[in-house]
């Protein structure tokens, strides 16, 4: 287990405050955040490249904060993946065996082509890093990580260079080498999808700080903080006050929708009446309906116009303002239910904001 | 005339300023006394002097100047922007006045110790090496750093992540990289020391058969009103310079000495 405990680092024009963080042993841990937010100087410093101006890193029980990166034990490939250019591939490889302190151990290398073996980069090993794909280049980065048998890999965005096709593939193969070796990942994306595939527990680090860390399902759907829910895109966050609360459910009243809305009590840690709270859903959870049709049986409908209809490729984005709201609510919709339900502008609808997919934000501060 | 036609024809003025230079030289060649020059064992001593102490000044600039390069490339510590500036005293102070300051600094009472202890400088070919290693070594140091500066850090990073220790990662990762700017340099350093007269007259002297580097004996023939024997040794410097430095620019262009 990796803990990051309250650790500050500052860099010129930038700093990283009293960040912690855990990765349990055989887990894929991933930092998300836009660009500039600190995940890199984050990961750095946990593997030692950058001095940190307090807190502790503890691996596995032992205290490697003032340990020097050689004896640290991390696997590191960053973004460039950083090759070595002037020797072969296998030479590439067997680095990490040949000049650490472990060196020379027979079985390692033997581990090494085996890892190679599983990459499918056998055939490229008398070549140089020049002359790779983009692909080929990925493979070989994780393979020379790999190698010498560290437990814990640090990946810098390694893939964002790839196209679509070629970083799914190197998601599936990721996620095999991590079952077949058993290695921890700590990893830093800016991408989405990414960063949900890959993923057992998630961490939004926005401005230097860590936002939200959860588990997948946690941080798609309940977004703590309103900068992580603007990270993520989510445009229907309204501003609210809780007007009752009993056993079950929390009542609340949406001044921009001009609407009542439930949500299920346990959305909610603090629940005292009249306190302002934001009050949001992801737009592909809030479910569009036929007028009359399962109206009654949906909590939180509203009725109201679309304003707006959106293709998108693969889905498309409608946008409804309920009757009396200042807003509009934004609405994934699926191609083929797109086509069956007839959406077009200036059309009636009901929107359902189904309270289990309601989830309720912070405005500026966040949560470690 | 296009841009690139106009950029071409500054390259080849540049060139004909020199080739010209070279040519006018040969108003005054006379063939018999080039080779009796040329095999005179004065202007063979000098040949051997200035071959020996310009490799030796190369060398002892490397050592010095390939740390250096390194720690001024990838550190920041105090005093690391005057040491830097500082890398280029020869370039602003002449080579005379070079020798002139190494002159003082043996008349003093360290200097003096030195001299007096371990050996002498002044009016010896130790002189010599110790004048061109001055005029080179800031010279060596700064476009060594260069050559670091344009390998990424990253590549010693992901080296140290994988379990080598900092000199490890200096030396199989940085070191190799950096191989073709170190030749590049080390061909500049030694063809710099070898044209050196400045500061190597000022403390070795100017003594044949002793101190006597081929700049200083075209000195010593023009001095002496010998133009046709200065114009031998000005043909023979250039020969032995430019032989090198082209020598070198092949090798690198056929890979033999690429990284």
């Amino acid at each position: 287990m990796l803990e990051i405990r309250n650790i500050s680092v500052q860099t010129k024009g930038f700093s990283l405050k009293d960040t912690s963080l855990t990765v349990q042993t055989g887990s894929c841990h991933v930092i998300v955040g836009p660009t500039g937010c600190g995940k890199t100087t984050l990961l750095e410093a946990v593997i030692g490249f950058r001095k940190i101006q307090n807190g502790r890193i503890i691996l596995d029980g032992k205290d490697i904060t003032n340990l020097p990166v050689h004896e640290r034990g991390f696997s590191y490939v960053p973004q460039d993946l950083a090759l070595f250019p002037h020797i072969s591939i296998e030479e590439n490889i067997f680095y990490g065996i040949r000049h650490s302190r472990n060196s020379g151990h027979k079985e390692r290398y033997e581990a090494a082509r085996e890892v190679a073996a599983s990459l499918s980069i056998n055939h490229l090993l008398k070549r140089k890093a020049v002359n790779l794909s983009g692909g080929e280049r990925q493979r070989v980065a994780l393979a020379r990580a790999l190698a010498p048998g560290h437990r814990y890999l640090l990946l810098d965005e390694p893939l964002s260079a790839l196209h679509e096709g070629m970083k799914k593939e190197m998601w599936f193969l990721l996620k095999e080498l991590q079952e077949k070796y058993r290695f921890t990942i700590l990893m830093v994306s800016h991408d989405m999808e990414e960063t949900f595939f890959l993923a057992d527990r998630i961490s939004i680090m926005i401005d230097g700080r860590i936002h939200q860390t959860g588990d997948k399902d946690e941080i798609y759907h309940s977004p703590s903080t309103r900068s992580a829910a603007d990270f993520f895109g989510i445009k229907n966050i309204f501003k609210a006050e809780i007007t009752g609360s009993n056993n079950d459910s929390i009542s609340l009243f949406c001044p921009e929708l001009a609407a009542k809305l439930t949500a299920p009590h346990s959305k909610l840690k603090t629940i005292e009446p009249g306190t302002p709270v934001s009050v949001g859903i992801r737009a592909e959870e809030v479910m569009i309906l036929r007028q009359g049709y399962m109206e009654h049986a949906q909590d939180n409908a509203l009725r109201g116009k679309i304003t707006d209809v959106i293709e998108k490729g693969g889905s498309h984005t409608v946008l409804i303002k309920p009757e009396g709201a200042h807003r509009t609510v934004e609405i994934e919709v699926p191609n083929y239910a797109f086509r069956k339900l007839g959406l077009e502008k200036a059309q009636d609808a009901v929107v359902a904001l189904r309270g289990e997919s309601l989830f309720f934000v912070y405005e500026t501060n966040f949560i470690n | 005339m296009t841009f690139k036609k106009l950029s071409i024809l500054f390259a080849i003025s540049v060139f004909a300023l020199y080739a010209g230079l070279i040519l006018s030289l040969f108003y005054f060649f006379k063939g018999p006394l080039f080779v009796e020059t040329l095999f005179s064992e004065r202007t063979l001593f000098s040949i051997k002097i200035s071959l020996l102490a310009a490799t030796i000044a190369t060398l002892l600039s490397l050592v010095l100047a390939i740390p250096s390069a390194y720690a001024l490339s990838r550190f920041d510590f105090k005093g690391r922007n005057i040491i830097d500036t500082i890398l280029e005293l020869p370039m602003i102070v002449s080579p005379a006045a070079l020798g002139a300051m190494l002159l003082i600094f043996f008349n003093n009472p360290v200097g003096v110790w030195i001299q007096d202890e371990y050996a002498q400088f002044v009016f010896t070919a130790y002189g010599i090496v110790l004048a061109q290693f001055v005029t080179t070594v800031g010279v060596a140091a700064r476009l060594i750093k260069s050559a670091m500066d344009e390998i990424p850090q990253r590549y010693e990073d992901v080296a140290r992540s994988l379990g080598a220790s900092p000199a490890k990662a200096f030396w199989t990762v940085t070191l190799p990289l950096s191989k073709n700017g170190i030749i590049a340099a080390s061909v500049l350093t030694w063809a710099k020391a070898l044209g050196e007269f400045g500061a190597t007259i000022t403390i070795a002297g100017s003594m044949a058969m002793k101190t006597e580097t081929l700049p200083v004996a075209i000195f010593m023939r023009l001095a002496s009103a010998d133009i046709d024997g200065t114009v031998v040794l000005i043909l023979l410097l250039i020969s032995i310079g430019l032989a090198t430095l082209y020598g070198v620019r092949l090798l690198m262009k056929k890979g033999h000495l690429s990284a």
